[in-house]
């Protein structure tokens, strides 16, 4: 029922006319033609008719006082985007020496208007209406287009609001179910490890040097794993906390990521050292200071037993936005073939006798990554490491 | 009105020390770190939050204090079956009686929502369990040294 009186009015032909004889007259005709013509009594009866639905207006100039011009021109000016309402005129014999046209005077330059000229044969006010009412067919074409565009480009929006929310679901579900396996992991290793320290402890002197050496190394095994599971569960808190960017001290990040690695610095009797400037970078502190620690520690750890680490860490501009932050050392290296692959998940390529766990890296990647940052390397085997780290600088 | 006792570094070597872990592997080797770091405060063991209740209410099997005296520090574990540890914390602190009672969690949880949870829910501090057991050792020692020179109120309770 809707649909019928909404085809309806989009298809009737408003006439205004100045007496409510004179717009009778043109209604019956246009109806005797096979058209849906409307009388309108008053400027205000248009005015709230076109607003519900309109293919045309037929209007007599006599019609037109000048509040009348200003309220359509009013009107006309807020038509949808696909809507050029076409407006038939009818002005009475103007003499040759008019050389503006009276509509022009009459309407705002946009304005869709044909003039009929009195007098005119019913006819070509007929074939008049027919133009007008071809045009506003292909403008409601338009409009039923840019309805269904709208309602697809709605429709697309919801999926993707609705896919967004799955995955963030699903996502949030599978690194629960990380902390959840590393946390149940932890638990019978640290049985494993505590009761082969305790065996050694109370029954060493019973086992012979075999004996003591398997149980050693189901030690070392399952402080390994641990090792293993820690890392993962710093991985997993890295891929997933909040972070907020803000401007932080390179130089203190850099200090507390030395303070982590106190021990290792010390065991190796390593040279650690720190050249300023140290120019602030919009980052996240905590994240910084993991990604920092795992590069030192890397350049702790990877270095022959035999040589005493030597790092050193300075900063240089990338640019007119970015710096860049330099670790350097004196390890093992890498070789440049293996650059990409050793900051996934787990991957490996050194050769030492006491190995990484193969996320060090991951961490670095994922942390800068999410500090909307870069990270790299330049390194050969033998030739110690330069991994660098940019972030933007800070506002 | 019932009087509060203050516990200092001169009587604190008798108070009870509660530890509510479910894992036998855990509790076993907690009490071998216990002696080794050369702890001489009673250690009482229970498995879960339900357990502690009854521990502190000196229902039974705990109503002889003599051997389960009440505890003047509870080390709690918080992924336990039953009542988990969060839920015990709840419990302690909707009592009147137990509201300075001091609730160290103990546990491998690292994840940052258990510890706030945790501390919101009235926890005095959290540690992260050790893998290894020398250094679940030294953290023991480092832990009584510095429980040592604290001062406790507890007040009578049920």
């Amino acid at each position: 029922m809707q649909d019928v009186e909404r085809i309806a009015n989009d298809w009737r032909i408003l006439v205004l006319a100045p007496t409510g004889q004179d717009a009778a007259l043109s209604v019956g005709f246009l109806q005797r033609a096979g058209f849906h013509a409307e009388a309108c009594d008053s400027l205000e009866d248009l005015i709230g008719r076109l607003r519900v639905g309109c293919a045309a207006l037929l209007m007599a100039e006599e019609a037109l006082e000048p509040r009348t011009i200003q309220v359509l021109n009013c009107v006309l000016e807020q038509q949808p985007s696909w809507s050029d309402l076409p407006i038939t005129l009818i002005t009475t014999h103007r003499t040759e020496m008019e050389k503006v046209p009276k509509h022009r005077k009459i309407f705002a330059p946009g304005a869709n208007v044909n003039v009929l000229e009195r007098p005119f044969r019913p006819g070509t006010l007929v074939s008049t209406i027919e133009v007008a009412l071809r045009a506003r067919r292909r403008q409601y074409q338009i409009r039923d287009l840019l309805d269904e565009r709208t309602r697809n480009l709605e429709q697309l929006e919801r999926r993707v609001e609705e896919r967004t929310a799955d995955l963030l679901e699903l996502n949030t579900h599978l690194e629960s179910l990380v902390y959840t396996v590393a946390h149940d992991l932890r638990t019978p290793l640290r049985g494993i490890q505590g009761y082969s320290k305790l065996l050694l402890d109370d029954c060493g002197n019973m086992l012979d040097e075999n004996g003591k050496r398997h149980l050693a190394r189901i030690k070392a095994a399952s402080e390994r794993m641990d090792t293993l599971v820690i890392d993962l569960m710093a991985y997993g808190r890295i891929a997933r906390s909040e972070i907020e960017l803000a401007p932080v001290h390179m130089e203190e990040a850099w200090k507390a990521a030395v303070a982590q690695c106190e021990t290792v610095i010390e065991n190796r009797r390593a040279i650690v050292q720190s050249i300023p400037p140290f120019p602030r970078v919009q980052a996240h502190f905590p994240t910084l200071t993991q990604v920092l620690a795992n590069l030192l520690n890397n350049a702790l750890i990877f270095v022959p037993k035999n040589v005493a680490p030597e790092v050193s860490f300075w900063i240089e501009d990338a640019g007119n936005t970015h710096v860049r932050a330099w670790v350097r050392d004196n390890g093992i290296g890498i070789a440049p073939e293996h650059h990409e692959r050793i900051f996934r998940l787990f991957e490996r390529v050194e050769t030492l006798k006491e190995p990484g766990t193969g996320v060090g890296l991951s961490i670095v990647r994922k942390g800068i990554e999410r500090m909307r940052g870069k990270v790299g390397l330049e390194s050969a085997p033998g030739k110690g490491s330069r991994f660098w780290i940019e972030l933007p600088k800070a506002a | 009105m019932k009087e509060p006792t203050l516990v200092t570094s001169q009587n604190f070597p008798q108070s009870t020390i509660l530890l509510v872990d479910d894992n036998e592997d855990d509790t076993y080797i907690f009490q071998r770190a216990w002696k080794a770091a050369g702890i001489s405060n009673p250690l009482s063991v229970v498995g879960d939050g339900d357990q502690a209740i009854a521990y502190l209410r000196g229902t039974e099997p705990f109503d002889d204090r003599g051997q389960y005296g009440f505890p003047l520090i509870v080390l709690l574990d918080l992924n336990m079956p039953r009542k988990n540890g969060f839920e015990f914390l709840d419990w302690v602190r909707q009592q009147a009686a137990l509201r300075f009672l001091t609730i160290e969690v103990l546990t491998s949880s690292m994840r940052p929502q258990d510890v706030e949870r945790a501390l919101e829910l009235g926890a005095n501090s959290f540690f992260v369990k050790p893998g290894k057991i020398d250094d679940l050792v030294s953290l023991l020692r480092v832990w009584h040294e510095h429980a040592c020179q604290r001062v406790f109120v507890t007040l009578p309770f049920p």
